[in-house]
């Protein structure tokens, strides 16, 4: 490989990089209750989705299996990563948000933006 | 005599990022939310930090590969006959290889990288491996040269595959002609391969010619009522790059450091990803039995499998 080469590579690399971004492609959200509980089960192969937690901005969810395992999603690019939580639900309140911890340091922590209803549903599920 | 032979992947560089280009128009012109810039960045800066590692490191393979040519059957040389073998040989390897890949957990390592986005584009195609050269991987093709097809022969030939695995790598194309899918790998076939859903899971380890997989009990066809979901089992969630190369590895050392026996430090990286001494973690086989006893249970509603993630996901097209 000749520097020219990993030079014009990279030129290229940053072109299409640019491009891509002056296209404004991207920014997907999870839509609604019905979107998150789709995507988990998507994700977590075996999970069936019960309660849906949805955080406000569409970026993340926390949903309850019907056997009882929680997952959280998270939005990732233009899809949804996920978790399975262990129980108990490490959680706490950060300014309006609340601070999913997933004990994966490299995934990181999920926030939620909840209503006032579902902050007590996460009060319950922890 | 060797020919002077050049590298068909350099050469095909301008070729990609016209065809990429094109993928995004097209992307653009269906579903603008589906294309993500930070997954494509990632893939293309993955693609070059395997370039540049197959610059410092594939020497060690081409020098292996003269040792054992240095102790051939047959003096094959560069004759015409042999290319068009060597070519299907070097494919048989190419799938063996890429089999073992996902079936290893030490190949998985290095392998896992290309499978670690959500997203299906021709950039992922270019979303490679940068620690190849620390798995077994190589051996596989080494009878080749052992036979008397000459190192360069299989290096160019290896360059062709590749090449001819970038543009099946998207969404744009739904199917091919029939002949075309019965025998060829397809964009169809190799979405199937880069599935998550319990369905597909390790099928379609074909690099040029499907027919290794039909042969082989390993291939799996599209269908167009099941959405395929792309990445890994328990995807990454990050777009950091030494993370996506080296997170399998750093996995494989914490599981060496804490497992009990040497039975069991060999089983982490001599088993399939996922395999754990306790039986705590799942492999590809528990989730496709446990999604087939599913199955066996309860019939697969139509429509159950609804577009993922509402309308990020593009529709091959027709």
């Amino acid at each position: 490989m000749s520097l020219t080469l990993l030079i014009a590579s990279l030129a290229a690399i940053l072109a299409l990089s640019g491009l891509v971004s002056l296209l404004q492609l991207g920014g997907n959200r999870i839509g609604d209750v019905a979107d998150a509980a789709r995507i988990a089960e998507e994700q977590i192969a075996g999970f069936r989705s019960g309660p849906v937690l949805m955080s406000g901005d569409g970026e993340a969810a926390l949903v309850e299996g019907t056997d009882g395992r929680i997952v959280i999603l998270k939005r990732h690019g233009a899809h949804c990563a996920g978790r399975v939580l262990a129980r108990p639900l490490r959680a706490h309140r950060c300014d309006k948000e609340w601070r999913i911890e997933t004990g994966d340091p490299r995934f990181g922590h999920v926030a939620l933006a909840l209503e006032k209803q579902d902050e007590d549903k996460l009060l319950t599920m922890m | 005599m060797v020919p002077d032979l050049p590298n068909p992947t350099e050469l095909a560089i301008p070729a990609f990022v016209l065809l990429i280009l094109i993928e995004i128009a097209w992307v653009r012109s269906r579903n603008a939310k589906a294309y993500e810039p930070r997954d494509t960045l990632t893939s293309l800066a993955l693609g070059l930090g395997s370039t540049i590692s197959g610059a410092l490191f594939g020497g060690l393979a081409l020098l292996l590969a003269f040792q054992v040519y240095d102790h051939r059957l047959f003096d094959i040389g560069f004759v015409w006959w042999a290319w068009p073998i060597a070519f299907l040989f070097d494919d048989l390897a190419y799938y063996w290889s890429h089999r073992l890949a996902h079936r290893v957990r030490w190949m998985w390592a290095a392998h896992v990288i290309h499978h670690s986005s959500q997203h299906y584009n021709l950039s992922t195609a270019l979303r490679q491996t940068w620690t190849g050269f620390l798995t077994p991987g190589l051996l596989i093709g080494l009878p080749l040269f052992w036979l008397g097809f000459h190192p360069v022969m299989i290096a160019f030939c290896g360059g062709l595959n590749l090449i001819y695995q970038f543009w099946i790598h998207t969404e744009a194309v739904k199917r091919m002609p029939r002949w075309f899918e019965a025998v060829m790998n397809t964009p169809s076939h190799h979405r199937v391969h880069h599935a998550i859903n319990p369905r597909y899971l390790d099928s379609n380890y074909a690099g040029v010619f499907i027919i290794w997989d039909k042969m082989f009990g390993t291939f799996v066809s599209e269908r167009d009522d099941v959405p395929i979901h792309y990445g890994i089992v328990k995807q990454l969630g990050s777009f950091n790059l030494v993370w996506a190369a080296f997170h399998e590895w750093i996995g494989i050392a914490r599981d060496l450091w804490s497992a009990p026996g040497i039975g069991n430090k060999l089983g982490y990286l001599l088993r399939s990803p996922g395999w754990s001494h306790d039986g705590s973690r799942e492999t590809s086989d528990s989730i496709k039995a446990e999604w087939a006893a599913r199955q066996a249970g309860v019939a697969e509603a139509p429509g159950a499998s609804a577009a993922p993630f509402g309308p990020a996901t593009l529709t091959p097209a027709e």
